[in-house]
């Protein structure tokens, strides 16, 4: 129970953040295609640099035992699909699932759209699984993380991982001056 | 009054202090001794409903 009520707070502070933030809004969004707005970009490095250096730090001072995280599983033939079907649906409706409830929480009937349309994937993938799941299941390579792709030391890949995103902030800023 | 922390300048200040920690706190991370999260002691299982999506 104590769990359902951390992921409500957790959930209610990630959407207030990013309404706050103006990612409740499709025009916003779309900006990042056009390359002229590139705030999703932004945050979303943000959110990655903060959450793994966080997590390197706390494991690192003992706070945070790291064999407890849970890592999602890697299945390359369907996260390839999903993604582009991911990056399909977000051009397209210019949200995502996570803004499309905070556009529809404040109120936008597009997010609304957008929310339903999501809740329908889920049903119809869930009633046409079984057909489905060898597909699914298909280039499975259990937890995958990249210092295991890279062979390369964690904290190593953590460095890199930070200058590629203050090198790519850099870049944003400049192609957002340039429009 | 040090230059940038007043007014809308501020922010940029900001930014640019934060990315210097967040160097700083990387390039200690690539000298420091930390095991990566080992793949065989993951908790999640093929299912319906996976965590760690983002957006």
């Amino acid at each position: 129970m104590s769990d359902l009520v951390i992921a409500v707070a957790i959930g209610l502070a990630f959407g207030f953040a990013i309404e706050r933030a103006g990612l409740g809004s499709a025009r916003k969004l779309t900006g990042q295609f056009f390359l002229t707005d590139l705030t999703v970009f932004k945050v979303m490095f943000t959110a990655i640099v903060t959450a793994m250096l966080g997590t390197f730090w706390l494991g690192r001072l003992g706070i945070l035992d790291l064999a407890l995280l849970s890592i999602p599983d890697t299945y390359l033939g369907a996260q390839v699909a999903g993604g582009l079907i991911f990056g399909a649906g977000f051009a397209l409706a210019g949200l995502c699932p996570g803004t499309s409830c905070v556009a529809a929480a404040s109120g936008r009937l597009d997010g609304a759209a957008v929310a339903g349309g999501l809740f329908a994937g889920v049903l119809v993938t869930g009633l046409f699984f079984a057909p489905l799941q060898r597909f699914y299941e298909s280039g499975a390579h259990g937890a995958w993380t990249l210092p295991q792709l890279l062979d390369l030391p964690y904290g190593i890949v953590v460095f890199g991982v930070v200058v590629v995103a203050l090198a790519g902030f850099v870049a944003a800023e400049r192609i957002e001056a340039r429009t | 009054m040090i230059a940038g922390l007043r007014g809308p300048g501020i922010l940029r200040a900001a930014r640019v202090w934060l990315a210097i920690a967040a160097l700083a706190l990387a390039i200690l991370a690539a000298f420091a001794r930390t095991p990566s999260p080992d793949a065989s002691v993951r908790a999640t299982k093929p299912s319906m409903v996976r965590p760690g999506d983002g957006c």
